[in-house]
């Protein structure tokens, strides 16, 4: 018989180490033997995960299957081939592809989601475009849907950051809004009257800027917290 | 026909051999609960003094099954609640595994909710919650094997105690619902105040088993001189290991919780109940520690004495009526169980075992009539694993040994070693096997 060195409880022959503390046993009047018996078989019971992300993945593309099918099959029963079904089966798509990829992954990443999104926002307008024709896809949907993108990334992956400090992350999320609707009011202007223009950004871009300026002097008063203490004492 | 029509309380049919019953109060959790990986598991094992002859344990089995009905159920939906449905047969005898207590799929097991397993000298049985509890559970490896020792070796055990004749039908208090017959005129709910709970990194997939085996007389010897029974001095020995968990790893969040030991009550002894189905209740005590230390010997009194209060069968009585009541709302009965379902298992998820840091259950002592005993070696009773809490503590006492095993979801083997080195340190010899990976 074999005790722990470390635990001083007397061990089973076929422990190798003490399950207590991990200390391995060294009895060098009876040296560990792999044929002792155990007190269970050699061979687990394997438990696997049916995740519940994959089930819902099935449900949710069997349930979309369903109008996806029936839009076009009816488009194609009335005249022979596909005109307006194929707008309303592309939104299926679009919604599908969004909302089953992320299913896919153990772990969320939300910045490759989004990435993800917008590409397919920018696929999806792109065959309307094609489908309908027009001027507005490369000069204004693709810029406005790419600049939305990475607006959102970028606010998710500061807020998600683990070492900048909360007034830092929002002071940067303030300044990302406020580049953003200036950039969207440029485009927007660019595209309907071809010109440069700032009026209605301008406003929500100095709110940021504001915003952005009392975090700032909240944020460095916190720092000093002491100070506050002395002068808010009650 | 059904056993217990649930609107008459006490009003039980018996009919044996066809029927349905509704799941018991303590069992109306455990459905909603369980998941795919998981399901609430406990599992009582006995070790014979020769290897298992699978043939006759499966002539013992069918015989046994038959005499508890409430095993040869399969677990159904219903629109309102699950129910379990009457099955035939009994399930086929498994080999025993490294992983205890592995959540159970009832489509691999003939739609039974218990499973019987074997390693050379050992029958092992393990039980979802919705057929019985650990009182039961044993009542039914008892029965079993004192139908295989009876069949193997042609001797006559007498049946006696839990020791059920399978040659008798069971009677209609034997499936009833004592939740409902017993509980009190006023419904009291438990307080919920949150516990310390313990951490770890999460193994969820393997059941770690540590077992520690005692001399039951110097245990017994020790809870006498302080005058406690042996759970309550045990329990004192966990609720120490618990706060040294406190002491050692912290958590910034949780320092103004007290730890908190459940122990589980079996209300069969208490209100005179024969009830093979679940019939337990539990009882919380706890050392707040953010008090000041406490000394071992007036520990032991302090959980003494709180488990007495808490064992008051009017207290008890009260909190089934509390739970019962639950069950019993009008809004609760109508609401169909598709709704109810996913409620319930977050509600589980939310509040399940948040009042305690660990749990201790104790069977006692296992008395058998001296033809089973020339042939039984070990008896073993061992928890899965918990929904919120990841070590788990259970004892039984046989042939003059006490044995305690741990089991845990999470690496970590703290607790446990908290446990048995504080058992060393006062003096007392502890023998350790587990079913670590070599
Ligand atoms: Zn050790």
């Amino acid at each position: 018989m074999s005790y722990c060195v470390n635990c001083g409880v007397e061990l089973n022959e076929s422990e190798r180490r003490c399950p207590l503390c991990g200390v391995e046993v060294i009895n060098p009047a009876k040296p560990y033997s792999p044929n002792a018996e155990r007190p269970f078989p050699a061979s687990a019971e394997n438990v696997t995960h049916r995740a519940v992300r994959v089930i819902a993945a099935k449900v949710l593309s069997l349930l979309l299957a369903i109008p996806f099918i029936s839009v076009l099959l009816a488009d194609l029963v009335k005249d022979g081939r596909l005109t307006w079904s194929l707008i309303p089966a592309g939104c299926i798509a679009l919604f599908f592809m969004a909302a089953v990829f992320p299913c896919l992954f153990r772990r969320p990443r939300v910045w490759l989601f989004i990435l993800f999104g917008t590409l397919e926002t920018a696929a999806f307008l792109f065959g309307l475009y094609m489908l309908l024709g027009g001027n507005w896809y490369f000069l204004f949907a693709l810029p406005v849907t790419l600049l939305t993108g990475a607006f959102v990334i970028g606010c998710q992956l500061m807020l998600g950051s683990k070492k900048a400090s909360l007034p830092l992350k929002m002071i940067i999320v303030l300044v990302l809004a406020a580049v953003f609707v200036l950039v969207l009011q440029m485009l927007i202007e660019l595209h309907l009257k071809s010109r440069i223009h700032f009026d209605w950004s301008l406003y929500a871009a100095v709110a940021c800027a504001m915003l952005a300026v009392v975090v700032l002097i909240v944020g460095s008063l916190i720092r000093k917290r002491e100070n506050v203490r002395k002068k808010l004492f009650f | 026909m059904c056993y217990n029509a649930p609107m008459k309380h006490g009003t039980v049919k018996n009919g044996r051999g066809s029927g349905w019953l509704p799941l018991d109060n303590a069992a109306k959790i455990y459905p909603p609960a369980m998941t795919e990986g998981w399901n609430a598991l406990f599992r009582v094992s006995v070790t014979l003094d020769e290897p298992v002859d699978r043939q006759v344990l499966k002539r013992a089995l069918l015989k046994t099954v038959a005499r508890f009905p409430n095993f040869a159920m399969r677990l159904r939906r219903g629109f309102f609640w699950y129910y379990l449905d009457k099955l035939d047969g009994a399930p086929d005898i498994r080999d025993d595994v490294q992983n205890p207590c592995a959540r159970m799929l009832f489509r691999e097991n003939g739609g039974f909710a218990f499973r019987v397993r074997c390693f050379g000298r050992r029958i092992a049985v393990e039980i979802f919650h919705v057929i019985t509890d650990g009182a039961g559970g044993l009542s039914f490896l008892k029965t079993l094997t004192a139908e295989y020792i009876s069949i193997k070796y042609g001797v006559k055990v007498p049946r006696e105690g839990d020791i059920l004749d399978c040659d008798e039908p069971a009677s209609a208090e034997e499936l009833a619902d004592g939740f409902l017959t017993h509980a009190g005129p006023k419904a009291v709910p438990e307080p919920p105040v949150r516990a310390y709970r313990l951490y770890g990194t999460p193994d969820r997939d393997f059941l770690h088993v540590t077992c520690g085996i005692l001399d039951a007389a110097e245990i017994s010897a020790r809870a006498k001189a302080a005058g406690v029974t042996v759970t309550e001095y045990l329990t004192t020995v966990l609720l120490f290991a618990a706060a040294d968990w406190k002491k050692a790893r912290g958590g910034v969040l949780q320092a103004r919780r007290p730890v908190k030991v459940t122990v589980p009550v079996n209300l069969r002894r208490l209100f005179g109940c024969r009830t093979l189905r679940n019939f337990a209740n539990y009882a919380n005590v706890g050392l707040d520690t953010r008090l000041g230390e406490y000394g071992f010997d007036e520990a032991v009194q302090i959980v003494h004495h709180q488990l007495k209060l808490e064992t008051d069968p009017r207290r008890l009585a009260a909190k089934v009526a509390s739970n019962v009541g639950i069950e019993r709302n009008v809004f609760m009965r109508l609401v169909p169980l598709f709704i109810k379902d996913p409620i319930m298992s977050i509600a589980y998820r939310i509040e399940g075992d948040r009042k305690s840091t660990t749990c201790l259950s104790n069977l006692g002592l296992v008395k058998l009539p001296g033809e089973m005993e020339a042939h039984v070696e070990r008896f073993d009773f061992m928890l899965g694993s918990l929904i919120e809490n990841p070590v788990a503590c259970a004892a039984i006492g046989y042939g003059g040994k006490l044995y305690v095993n741990f089991t845990r979801t999470i690496r970590e083997s703290f607790l446990e070693r908290a446990f048995f080195t504080r058992l060393v340190k006062m003096g007392i010899k502890v023998f350790i096997e587990s079913n670590e990976d070599r």
